[in-house]
């Protein structure tokens, strides 16, 4: 188990007029490598979350498990927040350096590694987001489009080589240059054997690249299963003010109106093959 | 009508002048709703801005119901004519409480104050706002924002209203209603809409879609025309409604369905 | 979400009392002479008179004393400093409180303004203010609409500085180097993104009120105009002569 939160709880500025439960008896365990989507709607606490697992934020009930140590008890916090990648909401508003590599250096100089070292980390992290290296190290991140900006900020974290990489909304805003570009860099990592944990409000990217899904509302995690089992309460989802993957919505319809579907999952390979089963059964068409 | 009149723009000096708009013809007719599709750097900010004469065409002439926005003594006619609505809901609220803040253009077009006072409550009534009249802007959610930026346009009472990527830092609830009230706006008060997006699924609610790419319009049409051929879409860095996806890879593996599907509605009728 | 911003000291609390209602130039301008006032008292009982005024009007404009209070909190170690270093000079004590209760009363002043009239209130007085001195070059209303824009501004930009902070906490930024140089160069990567976030900020901003026919303030009228009522004219009157008459009693050689 890499991360665990035990019976996590948040509340800010508590005994003050102006305390605000955020987080409630939180508990979710994140293994190496998987793949995870969290949602829910605007002021569920999603990034009051995703800050306690990179210790941004304390809990103020409950622990947070790092590898089988409490973080703070066991283990210093910064000695988890180093395998730990957050990348924000807009990250390219936090560029600052005169130069891309001199940007994405920022990290893995943090970390004190030795100065080769913090190079072929920056090479590595610019070509991981697809960019070409050469044409862009030495040119200043304020200069480029809106999409590139996004990835050098990207990049910025995967220099550090973390094994959980946590990005809030990181298609916001993006073209679909960008987008894609994006979703390759993540999957790739992901790939390579990291974690990820995704928040997103786009659901067809969600149900596209994630094993697990993470609902939280109103500070508690409402649901936690396999996209396929989550993605079949639409109900709830709707009535939570979440939207539903288009494949989803187009499954719900057909069984409306009368085709025995049972999909093994949202993604759309799979659900184009079974629709193309039904048609060849001749139940459409 | 807005017309745009063999309009070219570049920026920068003249050593590395860049061209963001390129010969562009274009008519937009009273009581359209009209979405600009385009990936990032393809112009449609710039064509936005040369809507409402915040930018002045380098060559060729905008003109917006016949008047051009080279005259700058017509300048604030225009943009009382034309509405903006911007991408940032935060850049745009200028003043610290709401209701100040949709009285902002009354106040500069030196109208009277119970005129003012009208145009500001019943903007605020058409996005459901009225109960947030006093509220200061910074305590607002980003939908509520771009919902008080809506309102401070309309309070201008313009004929038309450019909405530059007005959802892309919005939740999907908030873009929906955001949309949901464009849609209104267009309908039942006869404003005329431009919506520039980057997203395909938002470009289905027009009437008509204009594809831009390196500061040309590319296609034209309404959305069941411009999103017949992908693949000449992904070209130009534009992509497709989802349902219209799914429908294409279903095309692909041999069953026969119209090019035209843009929902999951028509797409679900289709196949049954 | 922006949690932080919603408990500035001394923000706007409705509670719609006749103060609230009265015109904000008068209830500027009574602060301002509070303040002359402080200055030119010499004794206890001028001070004490000015106290008793000036909890009359909090009592008026039905404010929890508390929270005309706050203001003075984050004061408190400027207090005590600055009586501790009057106590080792002749006549000490008396300078030093002197100094204390002229601060207190100026905060408490202060707080008592923001706390009974909006920031848009306060612009509009501002402006209607120095708008005689447009004859002599003063850009009143460039200056009322610089203030509003501040105004506007400083939680945005307090939640979005907050925002930097963190996101560079998470790529491994410390800010509490001993060395004072190199803490000052940690502060970089804040400074940075949070200048070319204004610059961009701004642009955008200036864009936004061209879009709306913004030509500056010839021309321009405004929804809400200031007008003195009957209740105004009496309250700032009254106000002015007691004040004048605590001054008068506050320059007597007595206690």
């Amino acid at each position: 188990m890499l991360v665990e939160m035990a019976g996590v709880g948040f509340t800010y500025m508590p005994g003050t007029p102006f305390e605000q439960v955020a987080l409630k008896s939180i508990d979710l365990s994140i293994s190496e490598g998987e793949f995870i989507g969290l949602i829910g709607p605007t002021g569920s606490g999603k990034s009051t979350l995703i800050q306690h697992l990179n210790g941004l934020l304390t809990p103020t009930e409950g622990k947070i498990i790092f590898r089988g140590q409490e973080v703070g008890k066991d283990i210093e916090l910064h000695s988890a927040q180093k395998e730990i990648g957050l990348v924000f909401q807009f990250p390219e508003t936090q560029l600052f350096a005169e130069t891309v590599a001199k940007d994405i250096a920022f990290g893995p100089k943090n970390l004190g590694l030795p100065v080769n070292e913090v190079e072929s980390r920056v090479r590595e992290a610019i070509e991981s987001v697809g960019l070409d290296y050469r044409l862009y190290a030495r040119r200043s991140p304020f200069g480029l489009s809106g999409g590139e900006k996004r990835l050098v900020a990207i990049a910025g974290v995967l220099a550090t080589k973390p094994r959980l990489l946590i990005l809030d909304e990181p298609l916001s805003g993006l073209d679909l240059w960008g987008k894609t570009k994006v979703m390759q860099a993540i999957s790739k990592l992901n790939k390579n054997g990291a974690a990820v944990v995704l928040v997103a409000h786009d659901m067809d990217e969600i149900v596209e690249h994630v094993g697990r899904v993470i609902v939280l509302n109103e500070g508690r995690v409402a649901l936690d299963d396999k996209p396929e089992v989550v993605f079949t309460q639409i109900d709830y989802l709707r009535r939570i003010g979440l939207d539903v993957p288009k494949t989803v919505e187009l499954f719900i319809k057909l069984k409306e109106r009368g085709f025995d579907i049972a999909p093994k999952s949202f993604n759309l390979r799979i659900v184009i093959n079974t629709v193309l089963a039904l048609a060849r059964e001749g139940q459409c068409l | 009508m807005i017309e745009f009149k063999n309009v070219s723009y570049h920026y920068g000096k003249e050593k590395e002048k860049t061209t963001a708009l390129k010969n562009i013809g274009l008519a937009v007719n009273e009581g359209e709703f009209v979405a600009i599709l385009g990936p990032n750097g393809s112009g449609k900010s710039t064509l936005a801005r040369h809507m409402n004469g915040l930018l002045i065409p380098s060559q060729g002439e905008v003109l917006v119901d016949g008047l051009s926005t080279r005259e700058s003594g017509v300048l604030w006619h225009i943009h009382q004519q034309v509405g903006m609505v911007f991408q940032n809901p935060d850049n745009q609220i200028i003043a610290t409480s709401v209701e100040d803040d949709i009285a902002f253009g009354p106040e500069n077009l030196g109208l009277d104050p119970k005129e003012i006072r009208e145009r500001v409550d019943e903007a605020l009534e058409i996005v459901g706002m009225q109960s947030y009249a006093r509220h200061e802007p910074h305590m607002l959610s980003g939908g509520q924002k771009q919902r008080v930026a809506v309102a401070g346009a309309l309070a201008m009472r313009p004929k038309y209203l450019v909405v530059d990527e007005a959802t892309s830092m919005l939740d999907p609830r908030a873009s929906s209603s955001m949309l949901e009230s464009l849609k209104r706006l267009n309908k039942d008060y006869g404003i005329t809409v431009v919506n520039i997006t980057h997203i395909p699924d938002e470009a289905v609610l027009a009437d008509r879609v204009l594809i831009l790419f390196e500061g040309r319009i590319v296609k034209d049409g309404p959305p069941q025309e411009v999103f017949l051929d992908l693949n000449e879409l992904r070209e130009v860095g534009v992509g497709a409604p989802k349902a219209r996806q799914i429908a294409e890879e279903l095309i692909a593996s041999g069953i026969n369905l119209p090019r035209s599907i843009l929902t999951i509605d028509e797409l679900v009728s289709d196949l049954c | 979400m922006s949690v932080g911003a919603s408990f500035i000291t001394g923000q706007y609390y409705p509670s719609g009392s006749l103060v609230h209602r009265a015109d904000p130039r008068v209830k500027l301008l009574i602060v301002v002479t509070f303040a002359l006032a402080v200055f030119l008292v010499k004794n206890f009982t001028g001070f004490a008179a000015i106290v008793v005024l000036l909890g009359f009007f909090i009592y008026l404009s039905r404010l929890p004393a508390i929270l005309t209070l706050k203001g003075v909190r984050p004061l408190f170690f400027i207090l005590a400093f600055t009586l501790l270093i009057h106590l080792g000079t002749r006549d000490g004590l008396r300078t030093g409180l002197f100094v204390d209760l002229r601060l207190i009363i100026l905060v408490v002043g202060a707080s008592f303004l923001t706390l009974t009239s909006t920031p848009v209130e306060l612009t509009d007085a501002i402006e209607s203010l120095l708008s005689p001195l447009k004859r002599i070059g003063i850009p009143s209303h460039e200056l009322a609409m610089m203030m509003t824009i501040a105004l506007r501004f400083i939680p945005t930009l307090s939640v979005e500085a907050n925002k930097i902070i963190k996101a560079q906490t998470a790529r491994g930024a410390r800010f509490d180097s001993k060395n004072p140089l190199t803490r000052a160069r940690s502060f970089t990567p804040i400074l940075v993104p949070l200048f070319v976030n204004v610059f961009r900020r701004a642009d955008e901003l200036a864009e936004a009120m061209e879009a709306r026919a913004y030509h500056g303030g010839d021309g321009r009228t405004r929804m809400r105009e200031l007008k003195m009522r009957p209740g105004d004219w009496v309250g700032f009157v009254m106000a002015i002569i007691l004040l004048a008459g605590m001054v008068w009693v506050g320059r007597m050689p007595i206690f």
